[in-house]
Formats: structure tokens, C-alpha cells, sequence
């Protein structure tokens, strides 16, 4: 896992290409409608893409602020094992709640993990549920 | 004492039956083949079997020929009836190529086009259709026709169907008139010129080897059939009638019947003031022969500014909602089949219901196509025949199979689907045009006769209750936790100590709240964006410039949002310390 900091700067690329494609995704919609004058099948479609968009956004945002949460808590974590003078070292706890993936299971079953050992932070990770994952970053031995 | 006469021996009955069947009898025309007065217009049953038309039909029938062009009611079914039966036209066809030029040429030399629609009114109007297809002369001479002619006859002028004893038709008798307008001389003459046409009065036996008749709502052994005008005639005359004194009675009231007021005025006055308006009055005639008062238009009345005039209010019209009438109406559309919808103005009629009541009504039309079929196919063959006869058809279809079918079974005649709008289908094509963006949502329910605002609501409901769970972003909604932010609120307050705030609140509030607030910005900026993309129209440089607004104002929330998020995360990992 690349420091701390890239990988921020990483979460906010991915975060601000996937809203601009939102956006680029609504405007596509009323091209479709462009050719004809019907101001009032034009204003139904944009309502409509409006409203896409807004759950969308939901979405988005609350992914992002778990991946952010876990990159803080990474951090702190780091943060404070350097000036111990030791390494910080991760569980992937899986949600007590939630449906797991394939991938989670395989992670929670191993680590911990120091942060080079990471693949990544939940809902950033090469998991197969993508950016619904919930798993926490837990730090053990501290 | 008289002689009993004498019983036909059986063999002399025998004899008389194979000399009908030989047509060696002369037909005769019995006297139940006339238009027979019956006191109470009800068949004798024994009377069947032969052309049995009593005068009371005859005369309904002539009523409603003259009644279906004037009364609009009676045109309305006698044109749907048309109009839905043969919509755009039969269509001939046929496998076989060569039967197809000279069946063409029928068709095309008679105008089949427009006698297909003139036998289904005469079939609406008069529950018969008889066409005549003559025996035509041999073409000798290059140019002759050699295409026979199909003609049609008024029902009404087919005064008898003459049968044998055996039932058996032999002929039709045709009796009409003709104006006969003498020579007609050519240039400009001087003088009034008026020319008056002599009536003259024609018949004719018609072998009934020359026409093809069909007929409507005939029962068994009925030679004529009958028109399904002939038991609504009655009301919808009534209707009309009511309809009409509806109307006289409004605009009289309207005219006429006027409030005086009189401030402060005693009976001297009033009666003078009464006076005045009499006297002013002229003396007009309606329509139906009835005699009315009434200030003449323009005219100026002088009284005093104490007096008051106020015209009666009275509504002219003939609504369709007064129970009466639409009782009347009802009575006309069972008659004849038709859906109250199309007779009205739709008042009572919702979508659904009235898809429903034309079912049957099309599949009425649908038997209406049918006989119009049946009577092209009876003309086709006896026009071929007639070309057959002269050789004018060799090589359509082989002669040696000429025992098995008739040559003009090789044509197709066929009529337009008659379908009702189903409203399962309806409703899948309304689908894929809103999906395809054709149509709006707000129109497909027009369509459906749905109420626009009910359905605008139904679906904000919908979506407030939870929308899709997953889209293209690829982020599934975790069940179980409140949206947005929940999973990050159930994994603050599953920790150790979730009251570290020395106030007691609870952990991050603050920063719950701020996050709220952003996502609550973001909102706003979809909005405006919204806003100007439909202001933009079709205008590309105003959709780009609304872009740029949105994602400038969006990302700036979003580092924000990423700067707290990762301010709790840090804070977390130090708080258990």
C-alpha cells in the first residue's frame, strides 16, 4: 500500500472521476431528448436523472467517508506505533451485519497485517464488493 | 252434391317436383311473395320459406334509409359499422399469378373500392345486400369489354324474391324509377329553360342466377334479413326529439323570459313598466311552427334608472348527463351493439370499461367484414363464370380440376384486423415508449386515463421507500444500516466508550452533523444543476457550462467531507489510548 497521503490523494481522484461521470451521465440523457422541442419530456428526464443522481451521490458519499474513516484510523494507528517505535499491525474484522464477500472471508482469515501487508482499505480494496464493503481496519497488539 | 276434388295421385306430385327441378314450371309469383299487410305485424310460421316481407318491415326499412342520413345517431352506427368493418379496404390476393390480372381487372372496371363500402351501409341500413352480376355478350370486336360488370341493388327496389314451389329462388323482381329527362341538346339556349324529368316506372325479373344476396339477422328459413336500425329507429327518434325541445325550451327561456326589477315601485308602476316592454315586443315564429314574443334584436327600450332588466340564465344544451337522455341513448347503443362511448360524449366512460365494451362490439363489426367477404366471393365466381364461358380464363387454373373447386376459389379476399386496444398491451408499448424516451411519463398516463399528480406521488412514495440497491457505481447498499453514513455511525457507537465527549454527547456528533450538512450541499448543487440543463435545452454550451458549475462546487464538498472523515478516523485510533 502506497503512503498515506498518495493513497488520499488516490481515494479523492476516484471519488471526484466517479461524480463527473454521474454528472456527464445525466447530461448524455437529455441529448437524447435534444432534437425534439418537448420542453415537457425534457423536464420529466431530468427530473428523473436528477433523482439517479442524488441516490447515486448517497451512495458515493457514504463509500467515501467509510474509506476515509479507515484511511484516518490507518493513520492515526501509524502515527502513533512510529513514535512507539514499533509497527502498527491490521485485522481485517469482518461486519457483523453484512453479507461478506469471497475475499473479505479470505482477508479476515489472515493478518494481521502491517501496513505494507495491506492490499488495500476497505472499500478500496481489491474486494469482490467493491466500494459496499464495511470491514474494519482493527489495529491488534497495540 | 259437388264432385270432392280430386287428390293428386302421389306420381303426379312426383312429376310435378322433377319438372320443377327441370324448371319446366313457369315460376309464379305466389301471394306470399308480396309486401303482405299483416293487422299485427307478426309472421304467420307457415308463411316461411318464401319472401315474406311484410309492409310494416318494408316501411321501417324505407324510414331508416331515409333517416340514417339525417339523424346523427343513426349515422354515426351506420358508419362505424362501415368504416370499422372495411377500415382501409379488402385486399385480394392469390397465389396464382395468372388469375390475379383479369380479377384485378374486375375489380378495378367495377370500383370495388367504393361498392365494398356501399354494400356495408346497405347492409347496416337494410340487413340485405344484392348484387348483380349479368350475362354478358360474347366480346366479338377488338376494344370490347371482356370484363363483367357487378353492380348493386337497392334493397328496397327488390319488390319480390320469387320462389318456386319447392322454395327454391328463381328470380328477384326489381321495380324502381327512373326520370327520364328526354334528349339532352347541347349549346346555350334562350329562355328559362326549365326541364322537368318524367317519372317513369320500371321492373324487372332478374334470374337469380345473376345475383348474389346476403343478409343479416335472417332466422332460419327467412328469405330477407333485417337491419339492426330497425329496433332503434323508434328511441333514437325519440332522443332527438327530446333533445330538440330541450334545446327550444333553453333558448326560449333565454329570450323571452326576462327579471324586471323595480327599486321602490308600486304596483301603478310596474304595470306601466310591463306595459312598456309589451309594446315593445314583435312576434317571431321558431323553427317548429311555434309563435314566441320577443324584443327585436337591436331594439332600444326607455324606462327610468330605478328599473332593472336581467335575461333569465338558462343553459342551452342538450347534455348527455340528463338520465332521461342518456336512458334514450342507451337504448339506441343495446339495439345496435354499439358501446355508449361512441355514441356520447364519454362522460361516463373510463378507459378500462369502455375497452371492455368494445369487445363485443368489434367482433359484431368483425361479422359485418365477413358478409362483405361472402358477398365478393358470390360476385368473383359468378364474374368468372361469365369470363369462363368465352374462354376469357384459360390457363388459370387447369381445367381438369375444374370439378373439385370453382375457379375463383384461388383468389384470397381478405378484410383489415379488427382489434380493441388491449390494455395489457397498451400498457407494455406505453412502457417502451417512456423507456425509449419517446413519450413522457406524464403522457403514457394520459393514455391510460390516469391521474398524473396521483401517479407523480405514487412514485416519490416508492423511492422514498428505499429505491434500487445497487447501480452501475458498483456500491451495494449494506442492509441493515440507515442511509447515508450509517455503517460509519454503527461502527462509532459500537466502540468501547461512545460517550467520550465529556458532555455527554455523543462521539463525533459534530462531525455527523457536518457530514450531513455536505451531503445536504451536494443536494443543492444537483438541484441548480437540474435547473440549468433544462434551461439549456438544446444549447451544448450552456449544458457544458452547468457542468463545470456542478463538479467545481461538488468536489470542494468532497475534500472537505474526505478531511473530517479522515480527522475521525485519526482520532479513533488514538481514543483507545
Amino acid at each position: 500500500m502506497p503512503t498515506i497521503d498518495v493513497f488520499a490523494v488516490g481515494l479523492e481522484a476516484k471519488a471526484v472521476n466517479l461524480l463527473a461521470q454521474m454528472a456527464m451521465d445525466l447530461i448524455a440523457a437529455t441529448l437524447e431528448v435534444s432534437f425534439t422541442d418537448d420542453v415537457a419530456v425534457l423536464q420529466e428526464i431530468v427530473d428523473d436523472g436528477a433523482a439517479q443522481l442524488r441516490r447515486r451521490v448517497d451512495m458515493m458519499a457514504d463509500m467515501y467517508a467509510w474509506q476515509n474513516y479507515q484511511l484516518g484510523k490507518v493513520e492515526g494507528s501509524e502515527e502513533k506505533a512510529a513514535s512507539q517505535g514499533r509497527r502498527a499491525k491490521y485485522a481485517w474484522v469482518l461486519d457483523a451485519g453484512a453479507q461478506h464477500c469471497s475475499t473479505c472471508l479470505t482477508l479476515a482469515a489472515g493478518g494481521p497485517y502491517t501496513l505494507d501487508e495491506l492490499p488495500g482499505i476497505p472499500g478500496d480494496a481489491p474486494t469482490d464488493c467493491n466500494g459496499g464493503c464495511r470491514c474494519d481496519l482493527v489495529e491488534v497488539g497495540a | 252434391m259437388a264432385k270432392a276434388k280430386k287428390k293428386p295421385k302421389l306420381r303426379e306430385r312426383i312429376n310435378a317436383v322433377f319438372s320443377a327441378l327441370r324448371g319446366d314450371i313457369t315460376a309464379t309469383v305466389t301471394e306470399t311473395n308480396e309486401w303482405q299487410r299483416f293487422a299485427t305485424g307478426i309472421r304467420k310460421v307457415g308463411l316461411r320459406g318464401t319472401d315474406e316481407f311484410d309492409s310494416d318491415q318494408k316501411s321501417m326499412a324505407e324510414r331508416i334509409d331515409a333517416a340514417w342520413q339525417r339523424d346523427p345517431i343513426m349515422f354515426r352506427v351506420v358508419d362505424d359499422y362501415d368504416k370499422l368493418a372495411l377500415g382501409s379496404g379488402l385486399t385480394m390476393t392469390s397465389e396464382n399469378e395468372k388469375a390475379l390480372p383479369p380479377a384485378r381487372a374486375i375489380w378495378r372496371e367495377n370500383n370495388l373500392d367504393d361498392l365494398q363500402h356501399a354494400a356495408a351501409i346497405e347492409l347496416t341500413v337494410t340487413g340485405n345486400v344484392f348484387a348483380r352480376v349479368p350475362k354478358m355478350e360474347k366480346p366479338t370486336a377488338a376494344g370490347e369489354s371482356t370484363v363483367p360488370s357487378i353492380d348493386l341493388i337497392p334493397s328496397l327496389q327488390i319488390d319480390k324474391i320469387v320462389t318456386d314451389e319447392t322454395g327454391r329462388i328463381t328470380h328477384y323482381l326489381r321495380k324502381w324509377t327512373e326520370q327520364s329527362y328526354g334528349g339532352i341538346e347541347t349549346g346555350v339556349k334562350e329562355g328559362a329553360g326549365v326541364v322537368v324529368p318524367k317519372p317513369k316506372a320500371k321492373y324487372e325479373f332478374i334470374p337469380a342466377d345473376e345475383i348474389v344476396h346476403v343478409k343479416i339477422n335472417a332466422a332460419a328459413g327467412d328469405v330477407r334479413g333485417i337491419s339492426p336500425l330497425a329496433p332503434t329507429w323508434r328511441w333514437s327518434q325519440t332522443y332527438l326529439r327530446t333533445l330538440q325541445t330541450t334545446y327550444n325550451l333553453s333558448l326560449a327561456r333565454s329570450l323571452v323570459i326576462m327579471h324586471a326589477a323595480y327599486e321602490g315601485g308600486n304596483s301603478e308602476s310596474i304595470a306601466e313598466m310591463l306595459s312598456t316592454f309589451e309594446s315593445n315586443t314583435v312576434r317571431r315564429t321558431d323553427p317548429q311552427g311555434f309563435d314566441f314574443d320577443v324584443f327585436a334584436t337591436g331594439q332600444v327600450i326607455g324606462t327610468n334608472e330605478k328599473v332593472t332588466i336581467t335575461p333569465i340564465g338558462a343553459e342551452v344544451s342538450g347534455r348527455s348527463m340528463d338520465s332521461e337522455m342518456r336512458r334514450l341513448l342507451l337504448a339506441v347503443a343495446a339495439g345496435v351493439g354499439i358501446p355508449e362511448v361512441l355514441l356520447s360524449d364519454g362522460d361516463y366512460s373510463n378507459l378500462a370499461s369502455s375497452t371492455n365494451q368494445m369487445a363485443p362490439f368489434f367482433r359484431l363489426v368483425k361479422s359485418i367484414q365477413q358478409k362483405i367477404i361472402q358477398l365478393f366471393r358470390g360476385c368473383f365466381e359468378l364474374a368468372f363464370d361469365r369470363m369462363d364461358q368465352y374462354g376469357l380464363l384459360n390457363g388459370v387454373v387447369p381445367d381438369q380440376d375444374k370439378d373439385e373447386y370453382h375457379k375463383a376459389d384461388v383468389l384470397d379476399i381478405t378484410g383489415p384486423e379488427i382489434e380493441t386496444t388491449d390494455i395489457s398491451t397498451l400498457a407494455n408499448s406505453l412502457v417502451s415508449l417512456t423507456s425509449a424516451k419517446i413519450i413522457s411519463k406524464q403522457q403514457a398516463c394520459e393514455q391510460l386515463n390516469l391521474d398524473w399528480k396521483e401517479i407523480q406521488q405514487q412514485i416519490a412514495d416508492e423511492k422514498s421507500a428505499g429505491g434500487d440497491d445497487t447501480d452501475d457505481t458498483g456500491v451495494e447498499q449494506n442492509p441493515g444500516y440507515t442511509f447515508p453514513f450509517g455503517a460509519l455511525n454503527h461502527a462509532i457507537r459500537a466502540a468501547a466508550d461512545p460517550t467520550t465527549d465529556p458532555k455527554g454527547k455523543p462521539r463525533h456528533a459534530e462531525t455527523f452533523k457536518t457530514l450531513k450538512r455536505l451531503l445536504g450541499n451536494m443536494h443543492t448543487e444537483i438541484n441548480t444543476f437540474k435547473t440549468a440543463l433544462v434551461a439549456a435545452g438544446s444549447d451544448f454550451n450552456k449544458k457544458k457550462a452547468a457542468y463545470d458549475a456542478f463538479t467545481s462546487a461538488v468536489f470542494s464538498k468532497l475534500h472537505e467531507m474526505q478531511d473530517v472523515t479522515r480527522a475521525m478516523g485519526r482520532k479513533e485510533a488514538n481514543a483507545n489510548d
